[in-house]
């Protein structure tokens, strides 16, 4: 394992409310190898986007906190580490785009100089050389007369323009990781496409680790080779992709592919009776079981499961794993 | 603002059967309840108002009394806040200039509030020409120089204490009718004034009806701060003599009368000062409270 | 960008013909005989004869409206009552020092409210915000004429620090003239650097919680770099409009101000004015300073313009 790229271990964040700290990550680990990518799949609310801000160090300070667990890129802690080495990895060996290309970039500054405050930060490069590389890296982006374009505002662009820029943005220090938190939920279907292609290409050409984080189960079949998914803060199923959606081991995945309308077009979670419980009141026993039409009374509400391998290199937390035959797709 | 609000009483009436959502007036009350510093704002707004009220009772001595052997004394215990250049006991007049600055501010407001919400409310329901007219009218007087502009006013029909009401009200007053005309055209746009209008509604019971009730919430934030400003321009106005005159006195002009003795008897300075900040500050504190408690919908009155 | 100063410039003429209106439409308020109330009640009925020739108060009045305002627009705002003293070389006479004294505060009122918001806004919740949020609220309610006091009692009048009064122009002595407008000018910017700071922490708490803020973090900028360089630009668009609001709010406070250091400004004349109910004194000032304020206003709308992307593009 020690020539994984990222490598989370056990990783718990809380977050400060009335009643106290809650607990909205819990007991989260994965690893994301070199030019792998790997799919955090989870309804809103499940706690992906927090696991990958607490990658990110970007957690906001005073209301939250990681509790427990390690989070080592390259071998290297990142847990605890001052905000000044943070902001060195930030946008340097760790990159990270987000759901809203709307709101996302600065409506105040031109996209070029946007994308130079980047390089001039983490590679100590010159207004003319951040200017130059910036151009570069808007062609490579797809953006079309980037040299023109460079010192456009951002409102001059559409959402997927935007989205490109935003990962110009995300590139442009040649990142070891870049985590995608939805980059495409926003967009429309072509668009979303086109940018789900742009971001496969240009991983094959950079060979970074990519962590997708969505609730996109056709997404996440296109783009990743590893799913992890996560249900109220806990990893519930962590496989290949293929064995995810040929056999997925948990009640919860089973689920999410029932939703899945048979062409795999863009088609929000439904189907699932029930919403996910908030932090604050959880279920005793199996998280899920509330929701669950195959959970057992006396077992599922009682003993909370552990995240056991079921198949080789495929892990479920579920008590009934190996008693239930669940639905996939194929 | 005694119009009967009908949804509150029908709110009022039901409230008893289930445990409904709260009315606005609730929710707002709760909701004000939090803001500690406009709670503690409103007690000593209603405080200096009793005092004000209550001074012939408070007073320990006859505020025109004068004492001339007794002049400029520091505060001591027969002499509370001391006593001013004529030997006039400090805390006694405070009172009395008290209830001026305090009335003189409602009157003030009051003047306010009769020339711009009745205009607001005409610009904002029947729009057009009326509208364009009076908004351009409100978008000069605001464009002068408040204080300027108040000056001018007391100065063309003659430095006294009415004139200044009536010029603070006169410059206070666009600020009214921006809002209510705001209020109103945003209410207009409802639904339930369509419906008023398709049942036969006539303009006038829209309006108190509907209209009215609606526009009140940030009227009322718009009336707190309007206090504060109006004891502000009152204070300036007669601080420099154009306002009220002797033998009256508000906490203005009995710092204008102080201000030559101020490195003998700092206290004749100190003491107005602070009543006037107090006061003002309280009320400005109420304004934002109160605009805290009314929920996202009408958090920005017009600047 | 010029198109839209020569659009603005335009569209502020119909406003000047509303206020001259409203200025001039102040003398036909006055009660009953407006030449014997300006005469007061002891004069001759001469005077009083005197006074109705000089105002041609026997005409209509749209003629005396007219005459009154194609002399205005000439530059010929009338002769005071009292001093026989062209009202236009009197403003000409008093302007630098209301100039200098509102350019003064408003700069310092811009750097140390935004500076105030700004900080409080970053430290969101904490005892800092608190206490700068407690004094902002202390600088609105202070009355300004007793502020001043006191500062001219503690740092002119006890430490000898700055005169407690006058004014020395700036091209006499450049240090002289700004120890004279010091005091003043505090004074002055107080309620407004107050007023600009709420804004301004309203505005930055608001800019600090965007999106692109937390791109900008996932940049590496460091958060020094982020308030100062970035969320400063966005949050300040907002602020500029208030801002210019103040300049209003400024030269009305300064007719106080100008009283208390004794600085000899339009101010100090208006007042005087007021109290000798010398009506075209009083008409000359509230028109000049209006249009002045009118033009600043302009060029802060410009400013905004300057900042913000989408209106300089449009």
């Amino acid at each position: 394992m020690s020539d994984a790229l990222l490598e989370v271990e056990g990783l718990a964040v809380e977050f400060a409310t009335a009643q106290g700290w809650a607990r909205v990550v819990d007991d989260v680990s994965f690893t994301i190898g070199r030019g792998e990518t790997l799919g955090l799949l989870g309804e809103s609310g499940c706690g992906k986007s927090v696991t990958s801000l607490a990658v990110m160090g970007l957690l906001p300070p005073r209301s939250s906190r990681i509790a427990e667990g390690s989070i080592r890129l390259d071998g290297r802690e990142l847990r605890g580490l001052p905000e000044s080495q943070l902001s060195d990895i930030r946008g340097n060996a760790v990159s990270m785009i987000f759901q809203e290309p709307m709101t996302s970039l600065d409506p105040a500054f031109r996209v070029g100089e946007q994308i130079a405050a980047v390089l001039r930060r983490h590679r100590g490069a010159s207004r003319s050389q951040a200017r130059r590389r910036a151009v570069e890296l808007l062609e490579l982006v797809g953006i079309p007369e980037a040299a023109r374009r460079v010192d456009d505002y951002p409102h001059t662009f559409s959402g997927g323009m935007r989205q490109r820029v935003m990962i110009a943005i995300a590139l442009a220090c040649e990142p070891d990781l870049l985590i995608a938190d939805e980059p495409t939920t926003a967009l429309d279907v072509t668009v979303q496409k086109q940018i789900l292609e742009l971001l496969a290409g240009l991983q094959e050409r950079l060979g970074m680790g990519v962590l997708f984080v969505t609730h996109d189960m056709g997404v996440i079949s296109q783009i990743s080779d590893r799913v992890v998914v996560m249900y109220a803060g806990q990893v519930v199923e962590q496989a290949a992709t293929e064995e995810v959606f040929w056999h997925p081991q948990h009640p919860y995945t089973e689920g999410l592919l029932a939703c899945l309308p048979a062409e795999h077009g863009r088609e929000r979670l439904r189907g699932i009776p029930g919403l996910v419980p908030g932090p604050l009141d959880l279920p005793g026993g199996c998280r899920f079981h509330p929701r669950c039409h195959h959970a057992v009374a006396g077992l599922c509400d009682v003993t909370p499961p552990g995240l056991d391998e079921v198949l080789a290199g495929h892990r479920a937390r579920c008590l009934l794993a190996r008693d239930i035959e669940l639905q996939g797709i194929s | 603002m005694t119009t009967i609000r009908p949804t509150t009483a029908a709110g009022a009436r039901e409230r008893p059967l289930t445990d409904r959502p709260e009315s606005p007036r609730q929710r707002f009350v709760r909701r004000f309840r939090r803001e500690r510093p406009a709670v503690v704002a409103l007690v000593v707004v209603v405080l200096i108002a009793l005092a004000a009220l209550l001074a012939p009772l408070l007073a320990t001595h006859d505020p025109d009394a004068q004492v001339l052997t007794d002049r400029l004394q520091a505060p001591n215990g027969e002499h509370w806040f001391g006593t001013d250049d004529l030997g006039r006991d400090v805390y006694s007049r405070l009172l009395y200039a008290g209830r001026i600055s305090l009335l003189a501010a409602v009157q003030a407001t009051a003047i306010g509030i009769a020339i711009g919400v009745p205009l607001g409310l005409a610009a904002g329901y029947l729009r057009g020409w009326v509208d364009v007219v009076l908004s351009r009218i409100a978008d000069a007087v605001m464009s002068i120089p408040a204080l300027l502009l108040a000056l001018a006013i007391v100065g063309i029909l003659e430095p006294d204490l009415t004139s200044a009401m009536i010029a603070i009200g006169l410059v206070y007053a666009p600020q009214f009718f921006r809002l209510t005309r705001a209020s109103t055209l945003a209410v207009r746009e409802e639904t339930f004034i369509e419906a008023a209008r398709s049942v036969g509604g006539t303009s006038r019971a829209i309006i108190t009806g509907h209209v009215l009730p609606n526009a009140l919430s940030p009227l009322v934030v718009q009336i707190s701060l309007a206090m504060g400003f109006a004891i502000l321009f009152e204070a300036s106005i007669s601080f420099l003599g154009l306002g009220v005159q002797p033998p009256d006195s508000s906490w203005g002009s009995m710092l204008g009368r102080s201000t030559r003795f101020f490195e003998q008897s700092p206290h004749l300075v100190l003491i107005p000062g602070l009543a006037i900040l107090v006061t003002v500050l309280a009320f400005n504190v109420i304004g934002d409270g109160v605009r805290d408690s009314l929920g996202r919908e009408v958090r920005r009155p017009t600047q | 960008m010029i198109r839209m100063v020569a659009r603005r410039l335009l569209a502020l003429v119909p406003l000047v013909f509303i206020v001259t209106l409203l200025v001039w439409g102040l003398v036909l308020v006055i009660p009953g005989d407006p030449a014997l109330a300006i005469a007061g009640d002891s004069a001759t009925p001469e005077q009083v004869e005197a006074i109705r020739a000089d105002l041609g108060l026997d005409d209509p009045v749209p003629v005396r409206y007219g005459r009154w305002l194609a002399d205005a627009v000439q530059g010929d705002l009338g002769t005071s009552l009292y001093t026989s003293y062209s009202v236009t070389d009197a403003l000409a006479d008093r302007l630098p020092v209301t100039l200098s004294l509102v350019f003064v505060a408003f700069l310092l009122a811009v750097v140390v409210g935004t500076t105030i918001g700004a900080l409080a806004a970053t430290r969101k919740g904490r005892p800092t915000d608190r206490i700068l949020t407690v004094t902002t609220s202390v600088g609105l309610a202070v009355p300004n004429f007793w502020l001043g006091l006191l500062l001219v009692t503690f740092f002119a009048l006890k430490l000898e620090w700055f005169p407690s009064g006058g004014y020395v122009p700036f091209t006499e002595d450049p240090v002289g003239w700004l120890r004279s407008i010091a005091l003043p000018a505090v004074t002055l910017a107080t309620a407004v650097a107050a007023e600009l700071a709420r804004q301004m922490r309203a505005s930055m708490s608001d800019v600090l919680e965007r999106d692109f803020v937390r791109t900008h973090r996932a940049k590496g900028l460091r958060s020094s770099t982020i308030v100062r360089r970035y969320a400063l630009k966005n949050a300040s668009m907002p602020v500029i409009t208030v801002a210019g609001l103040q300049v209003a709010r400024l030269f009305g406070l300064a007719t106080v101000v100008e009283i208390i250091f004794n600085l000899n400004g339009v101010g100090a004349l208006a007042v005087d004015a007021v109290f000798d109910r010398d009506i075209p004194v009083i008409q000359g000032c509230v028109l000049v300073i209006t249009v002045i304020v009118l033009l600043v206003n302009l060029l802060v709308d410009v400013s905004y313009g300057l900042v913000n992307p989408k209106v300089r593009t449009q």
